[in-house]
C-alpha cells in the first residue's frame, strides 16, 4: 500500500514534471522568442514575422517530436522487453530500427515519388518494423539465452546495414545524400502541418497497449504459466510486435534512428518505480521517456553554440553508460 | 613484356636502375634561374610555387595548413609524363590544355565529364584506380604512370615512400584550398609545366584573368542589390560559406549581398534553421543547396519552403562533374553565371553555363 502510495506521488511528480520540461524546451532556441510569441504563432501567425514562423514551425514541433519520440520509443523498449523477459531488449538492440531504416533506405533509392514522398516513407518504416519484429520473434522460438537473442539481433542490425552500404553504393549522389541526411537523425524536420498523423498514430499505439496490460503482468511469470492462466499467447505477442512496429516505425520515419532509449528509459523506469504492473510502467515509461528526449533536446540546444551533437550521438552517449551500469548490477 | 617491366622495376627497388631523373626535393644546389618569365610568377595561388632551374622547373606545393612547403620536386622538361590523375579540376584543366592523352589513370568513370576522357577509357587506354584511400599499390605499379595527382588533404599519399622509390612523382593538388578565384585558375600553370604547355598555360590564364575581370566590370554600375544565401541544411545545422572563402568572394564580385561576408574564415560557417530564418527569411537568391530537385531539397530540409528564396533558387548540380572540372579553370564562367542570375537585368551576362534555375 505504501508503495503503490509512493508510485502515485512518483507519478504526479512525472506528470507535472513533463509540462515543465517543455516549456524549458520551448525556450531553449538560439533565438529568443518571447512565451507570448508561441501563442500567437498559433492563433494570430503572420507569415513576415521571423519569431512567428520559428516558433510555429519549428519549436513547437520539435518539442511535440521529442515527447513523442521519448514516449514511443521508451513504450516499444518495454513491450519488447516484455515479450523477450529480457530487461536488455529494445527496438534498437534487436533491429527493429534496422528493419525500419532498410526499407525507409529501399523507398529513398528507389527514386519513385510515391515510395519518396512522406506517406510511403512511413509505410516502409512501418514494415520494415513489423517485418524484422516478425524476424526476431521467430528466433526466440528457436533460442531461450536472452544473449543469444542479443547477438541475433545485433546480427539482423549488421545485416541490413550491409545491404543499406550495397543500396547506397548503386544510388544517385542526390539519393545517397538524402538518405545520409535521414539516416542523421532529427528532431526538428517535423512540421506543424505533420503534427496531427503524427499524433494520431502514437494515441493510437499508446491506447493499444491498455488492451495488453492484464496480459503483459502475468507474461512475467513466464509464457508456460501465463497458458495456464488462459492468456493467448500467440495474439498478445502479434499485438506486441504491431504496437511496437507502428511506434518505431513512425519515430523511425520522421526522426529517423534513435538509439538507446527504448532500451534505458523502460530500465530507469523499473528502478524507481519497483513495480511489475506493466500499467505504470508504460505510462511511466511514456512520461519519463518524454521528459528524457525533451533534456537531451535542450542540452544540444543550449551546446549548439560551441559544438553540434545529433540527438542519436547523444542519447547514445547518455544511454550507453546506463546500459552498461544495467548489465554490471544484475552480475552483481 | 610484364617480365621485362618487372625486372626493371626489381633494377630500380635495389638501386641499379637509372634513377638520375627520379625526382626528389630540390637542395640548395639546384641551378635556379633567376630569370624565370614574368608571366610564370605565381599571382594569386597561394598554396604552390615556381621557380626556372636548369632543364626545368622547381615546384613547391604549399600546405595550407601549416603555410609551409609541403613538397618541392624538379620538373624536366624533356620527361614525359604519364598521369594518373585523382582529382576533377586537374581533369578538366588537363582537358583544357589538350593533353589527356597523358591521362592514363582516373579515380571514377562515373566522376568524369571530359568527352575525351571518356572515350579513351571506353578504348581502355585509361584505367580507373579509385581515390586515395581505395587505390591498389600493385595495380599502379603496373601501370605505365610514372605521375600521381591526388586532392590533398594534409596527410602524404598512401605507400607515398615505396611509389616515389621506383620514380612516381606524387603530386598533392590544393587548388581547392584556394580562396581566390584566379587562384583557383593558377593551377592551371602547374599543369602546363607537368604537361610541357607552359605557354598555353599561360597564355590560358592570362585570358581567363582578363574575362574574369571584364565580366566582374558588368556589376560595377548596378543599381540592383540582391541578397543571397548559399549552402543547405546538413542534419541540423546548416553549412554556409564564411566570409573569406571562394564563393563569398565569387558572390561580392557578382554584386551580391551575403550576409555572412563578414565572418571571418575560409571554411564554412554553421547556423542553426533557426538563425538562417532569422537572417534570411526575406533572402532573395539561394544558390548550391547541394540538390537538384524541390523533391529531395524538401527531404533533406522541410523547413526550406520557408526562405523567400526558396522560389529563386539555383544549383549547380544537375551536371555536377562539368562544374568540378571546369569550374576552377574557368571561374569567369561561374561568376558570369552568378551574375546573370543576381542581376538578369545586365544585358552584358550570357546565358547561364553551369548553373540551372530549380523549379520542381
Amino acid at each position: 500500500m505504501k508503495a503503490e502510495l509512493r508510485n502515485k506521488v512518483l507519478l504526479l511528480a512525472v506528470v507535472c514534471a513533463l509540462p515543465a520540461f517543455a516549456l524549458l524546451h520551448l525556450l531553449a532556441g538560439q533565438v529568443d522568442i518571447q512565451p507570448g510569441e508561441f501563442y500567437d504563432s498559433l492563433v494570430n501567425f503572420n507569415p513576415k514575422n521571423t519569431n512567428h514562423l520559428i516558433a510555429r514551425e519549428i519549436r513547437i514541433p520539435r518539442m511535440t517530436m521529442s515527447i513523442i519520440a521519448g514516449g514511443a520509443l521508451s513504450i516499444a523498449g518495454l513491450l519488447m522487453q516484455n515479450l523477450f523477459n529480457n530487461p536488455l531488449a529494445g527496438p534498437y538492440v534487436l533491429g527493429i530500427n534496422s528493419g525500419s531504416s532498410l526499407f525507409v533506405a529501399f523507398s529513398f533509392m528507389t527514386g519513385i515519388p510515391l515510395l519518396t514522398s512522406d506517406m510511403g516513407t512511413i509505410t516502409s518504416a512501418l514494415i520494415g518494423a513489423f517485418l524484422f519484429g516478425l524476424i526476431i520473434m521467430s528466433f526466440s522460438y528457436l533460442v531461450k539465452s536472452h544473449i543469444s537473442l542479443l547477438l541475433i539481433g545485433l546480427m539482423l542490425g549488421s545485416f541490413t546495414s550491409a545491404l543499406v552500404y550495397i543500396l547506397q553504393s548503386v544510388s544517385t549522389a542526390e539519393e545517397l545524400k538524402a538518405f545520409t541526411m535521414w539516416a542523421m537523425g532529427s528532431l526538428q524536420h517535423v512540421e506543424l502541418s505533420q503534427l496531427p498523423l503524427i499524433i494520431t498514430l502514437f494515441v493510437l499505439g499508446s491506447l493499444g497497449t491498455l488492451f495488453i496490460v492484464k496480459p503483459m503482468n502475468i507474461l512475467v511469470i513466464g509464457e508456460q504459466n501465463a497458458k495456464l492462466l488462459g492468456i493467448n499467447i500467440r495474439t498478445v505477442r502479434l499485438i506486441i510486435i504491431s504496437i511496437t512496429a507502428l511506434l518505431t516505425g513512425l519515430i523511425t520515419a520522421y526522426c529517423g534512428p534513435i538509439a538507446f532509449v527504448g532500451l534505458a528509459i523502460p530500465n530507469l523506469v523499473r528502478i524507481i518505480f519497483k513495480t511489475q504492473h506493466h500499467g505504470t510502467l508504460l505510462l511511466a515509461s511514456a512520461l519519463i521517456g518524454g521528459i528524457f528526449l525533451l533534456s537531451c533536446d535542450i542540452i544540444i540546444q543550449v551546446l549548439e553554440e560551441y559544438i553540434h551533437i545529433p540527438i542519436n550521438a547523444f542519447t547514445s552517449l547518455v544511454g550507453a553508460p546506463f546500459v552498461v551500469f544495467i548489465v554490471l548490477k544484475r552480475l552483481a | 613484356m610484364r617480365f621485362h617491366y618487372i625486372i626493371g622495376i626489381l633494377l630500380i627497388l635495389s638501386g641499379c636502375g637509372d634513377n638520375s631523373q627520379l625526382d626528389h626535393p630540390a637542395s640548395n644546389s639546384d641551378n635556379i634561374e633567376e630569370n624565370i618569365p614574368e608571366e610564370l610568377i605565381v599571382e594569386y595561388a597561394e598554396n604552390f610555387q615556381l621557380q626556372r632551374i636548369d632543364q626545368g622547373y622547381l615546384i613547391e606545393i604549399i600546405n595550407p595548413n601549416t603555410g609551409k612547403i609541403e613538397k618541392s620536386f624538379k620538373v624536366r622538361n624533356d620527361e614525359p609524363k604519364r598521369i594518373i590523375s585523382l582529382t576533377a579540376t586537374l581533369n578538366g584543366m588537363l582537358s583544357i590544355l589538350n593533353s589527356t592523352e597523358l591521362i592514363v589513370g582516373i579515380s571514377d568513370i562515373n566522376y568524369i565529364h571530359s568527352p575525351e576522357i571518356r572515350k579513351r577509357f571506353k578504348q581502355g587506354k585509361i584505367t580507373e584506380y579509385g581515390d586515395e584511400t581505395t587505390y591498389s599499390i600493385e595495380k599502379t605499379i603496373s601501370s605505365q604512370a610514372n605521375t600521381i595527382l591526388y586532392s590533398g588533404f594534409g596527410d602524404e599519399f598512401p605507400n607515398h615512400k615505396k611509389l616515389e622509390k621506383i620514380g612516381f612523382l606524387i603530386i598533392p593538388i590544393y587548388d581547392w584550398r584556394e580562396n581566390d578565384p584566379l587562384g583557383k585558375a593558377e593551377w592551371i600553370k602547374l599543369v602546363g609545366i607537368l604537361t610541357g604547355k607552359e605557354q598555353e598555360a599561360i597564355a590560358l590564364f592570362e585570358n581567363v584573368k582578363a574575362q574574369y575581370r571584364e565580366t566582374q566590370n558588368l556589376v560595377r554600375n548596378t543599381n540592383s542589390d540582391p541578397t543571397v544565401i548559399s549552402g543547405n541544411l546538413i542534419g541540423d545545422i546548416w553549412y554556409a560559406p564564411a566570409g573569406d572563402s571562394y564563393m563569398a568572394k565569387m558572390i561580392s564580385d557578382a554584386g551580391g549581398i551575403y550576409k555572412y561576408k563578414d565572418i571571418q574564415g575560409t571554411g564554412s560557417v554553421e547556423r542553426s534553421i533557426e538563425q538562417i530564418l532569422k537572417d534570411n527569411h526575406e533572402t532573395d537568391i539561394w544558390i548550391n543547396p547541394g540538390l537538384g530537385t524541390k523533391r529531395q531539397i524538401g527531404k533533406m530540409n522541410p523547413h526550406a519552403r520557408h526562405l523567400k528564396a526558396y522560389n529563386n533558387l539555383y544549383c549547380y548540380s544537375t551536371n555536377m562533374n562539368l562544374f568540378w572540372e571546369r569550374s576552377a579553370a574557368e571561374p569567369h564562367l561561374v561568376l558570369s553565371d552568378l551574375i546573370h542570375i543576381f542581376h538578369p537585368e545586365i544585358a552584358g551576362a550570357n546565358e547561364l553555363f553551369f548553373y540551372e534555375k530549380i523549379t520542381e
